[in-house]
């Protein structure tokens, strides 16, 4: 029994903690201007993030290894910089995005400006990081972020027509409004959303935190194969719900206020409230795992002692640097630059770095030294050299995209 | 790996011509170069429009509702801000652009009007004077709608 | 570089077989973990020292072959990255002998608060972390 419930809290912190300002916003805006004609990315994107966060958990556990320590080992010090400071710029950008996400969820239950309530999303995430456990911190957050379930329900509420949206997404076309620059440059947007690096580090990281060993890889696989597609079953029914509401009455997301849209007039004030509960938790948990990511990396490069395990004391330089990338974080806030836009150009530059994260790990995935037996097997493999491709494409594609649509206008 | 530099430079780069992209190039006031603020302005006065209607119908609080009228006047203000910095050349041009600037600025009255009513309505709509405000306000945006709509059908913005 | 011809030995004698462990210094070595004897991460191996001839020093026959006297680590690290040669008196070394095993991690038979590698770690826990609240509680 407790096994059982072990592995279903798993999965409900997998579905909850999938998603977060990034997928929100993305696909919100996705589904306002594209309908439905885009939710085969989230397809290939999922399944793309459970590959690898398979394989990154998998080394983790056998190894005992974070991604980190490897990439450095494995591409040198050069490489590794590089990567580093890609990866590094990356996550502080999600950081400042997720707290901006936070302050704006609440500024939608308060009315109040959401520059106010940075400080005091600031210090929350903080608090979290220097004291509460990481299992707490996990399933509190994943569970909680679970209510952003309501946007599914919503979508049925609204009672669309099932068989148009099922036509936008199975045979998806450029609608006629847009061009197909745009198209692909949200395509692009979309898979970066999906596929964010932050979260094999953070995967990889936290299974090194939880000592996983190798008889639990059974559990973590059940959590990321369930969970994750569910995840993007949400990322989906957020798009849907756009699509439904705002794309026929002419509206294209801006804001997160316009997110919240369609599900008050599915469900009224109590959905909203449901809501609004959902985002400032899926926005909090990943505003945490982006900071503890910004740590983890840094401390994994240079060696240093890092870990929600130890006592802070024991990890003063990991927890020193995760203190000076929340403040990093909230000094751009401070500047008055929109949040959502911050949150758009993480997207796009998390899938300009994809290949930096997820090519180290394919190759240490298939390296005995490490492994063991555990190896990749063929079939891993070959999905992995296809996705690497897919990956290299959509990272290539996106800087002139970027130039060529003025950045999806 | 002669990879890293590569994606340094390509980044940096990039960083300059998004810059520049943004800055935006002086153009004309073309129905091509207005067609961007339009839409964003027509987008924002529907979405207000929506957040007035489910606050009439009390779907939704008056936090989140004057929320949304807030952010989408800071979308109207930028917008305004794009077509004020296209420099006209001819009369023609000058005329379209008054006109564009003209709507802009009823719309973002109307949303002003409906930001102050959304954040007094806290008493619910069962209130009748918030209630025969928030119609008022409705109206407004409508009305606002309607002249932006003309306006970029005629100018053949679409 | 030096114009002089580099001395070949007349008679080169083959490799003596290693008994034991071979270990690539690059591979095995270079960019690894180095791991306390509690099982806390101290560094990594920025850098070897070796002992031995100098660059371009003529080497007499019979000299014994060189040794790992230590690791090094800290601003080494940037002249791997960059190039350079750093003054040996900025180098953070851990001598050889206090290393207990090779493996995905060097592991090392000393604690790492004895070292002066971990003196960055040291200045910060005392001069921020211990001021914060909580600092030093069990998370």
């Amino acid at each position: 029994m407790k096994r059982l419930l072990g592995v279903a809290l798993g999965i409900l912190t997998a579905i909850g903690g999938f998603v977060d300002i990034g997928d929100l916003v993305t696909n919100a805006v996705v589904g306002s201007r594209f309908g439905m004609s885009l939710a085969w990315v989230v397809l290939v994107g999922v399944v793309g993030i459970c590959l690898f966060a398979n394989m990154s958990g998998r080394v983790a556990a056998v190894s005992g290894r974070a991604t980190f320590e490897v990439i450095r080992e494995r591409l040198g010090p050069r490489a590794g910089l590089a990567n580093l400071g890609a990866s590094f710029l990356i996550n502080v950008m999600t950081v400042t995005a997720e707290i901006g996400g936070i302050a704006l969820a609440l500024q939608l239950a308060s009315g109040v400006a959401y520059i106010l309530w940075v400080p005091f999303a600031l210090l929350a995430v903080w608090l979290v990081v220097w004291r509460v456990k990481f299992s707490i911190m996990e399933n509190v957050t994943g569970l909680v972020g679970l209510s952003l379930v309501v946007f599914a329900v919503a979508l049925f509420l609204l009672k669309p027509d099932w068989g148009a949206l099922a036509g936008q997404a199975f045979s998806p076309s450029v609608p006629a409004q847009e061009g197909a620059g745009v198209y692909w440059y949200y395509a692009i947007a979309l898979f970066g959303a999906a596929m964010t690096p932050y979260e094999v580090f953070f995967f990889s990281s936290g299974a090194v935190e939880e000592r996983w060993k190798i008889k639990d890889l059974a559990q973590s696989r059940l959590n990321v194969l369930l969970g994750f597609p569910l995840g993007g079953l949400l990322s989906i029914a957020i798009a849907g719900c756009a699509a439904v509401v705002l794309l026929p009455a002419g509206i294209s997301v801006t804001s997160l206020s316009q997110v919240a849209l369609p599900v008050a007039q599915a469900g009224g004030q109590l959905a909203l409230a449901v809501l609004i509960l959902g985002v400032v938790a899926a926005t909090f948990g990943a505003a945490l795992e982006t900071t503890l990511s910004s740590g983890y990396t840094l401390a994994q490069f240079f060696g240093w002692s890092w870990g929600k395990f130890r006592r802070p004391a024991q990890a003063a330089r990991f927890h020193v640097s995760m203190i000076v990338v929340l403040l990093a974080g909230v000094a751009v806030l401070a500047t008055g630059v929109d949040p959502i836009l911050v949150t758009e150009y993480s997207v796009v530059f998390s899938a300009i770095a994809l290949p930096l994260t997820y090519l180290p790990i394919l190759i240490v995935a298939n390296d005995p030294q490490y492994m063991g037996k555990h190896v990749n097997n063929r079939a891993v493999n070959i999905a992995g050299v296809i996705y690497l491709f897919v990956i290299l494409v959509a990272s290539l594609a996106a800087i002139p995209l970027m130039i060529a649509t003025g950045a999806g206008a | 790996m002669s990879k890293s530099p590569r994606f340094r430079n390509v980044v940096l780069t990039l960083l300059v011509v998004v810059a520049g992209v943004l800055a935006g190039c002086s153009q004309q006031p073309s129905a091509d170069a207005l067609k961007g603020p339009a839409e964003e302005v027509s987008s924002a006065v529907r979405a207000a429009s929506l957040a007035v209607d489910l606050r009439i119908s009390d779907s939704t609080t008056a936090a989140a509702a004057s929320t949304a009228a807030d952010d989408m006047l800071g979308d109207v203000e930028s917008a305004t801000k794009e077509v004020h910095a296209l420099s006209a050349q001819t009369q023609e041009e000058r005329t379209l652009r008054n006109d564009v600037l003209a709507a802009f600025s009823s719309v973002s009255r109307a949303l002003l009007h409906a930001r102050d009513a959304l954040s007094s309505s806290s008493n619910g709509p069962s209130d009748g004077q918030g209630k025969a405000q928030l119609s008022t306000v409705q109206g407004e945006l409508r009305a606002a709608t309607e002249q932006l709509d003309s306006l970029m059908t005629k100018a053949g913005i679409q | 570089m030096s114009e002089r011809k580099r001395v070949q030995p007349r008679q080169l004698h083959a490799a003596p077989s290693p008994a034991g462990l071979v270990l690539d210094a690059q591979l095995h070595l270079l960019d690894r973990q180095m791991l306390d004897v509690d099982g806390v991460p101290v560094t990594t191996v920025d850098d070897i020292e070796l002992s031995g001839p100098e660059p371009n020093e003529e080497i007499p026959e019979g000299t014994a072959p060189p040794q790992i006297t230590a690791l090094l680590t800290g601003p080494v690290l940037g002249t791997r990255i960059f190039g350079g040669r750093p003054p040996s008196s900025r180098l953070i070394r851990i001598p050889w002998k206090v290393v207990a095993g090779v493996d995905t991690v060097v592991t090392l038979g000393v604690r790492a608060d004895s070292m002066d590698a971990s003196w960055v770690e040291r200045w910060l826990r005392n001069h921020v972390i211990a001021r914060i609240p909580g600092g030093s509680h069990e998370p």
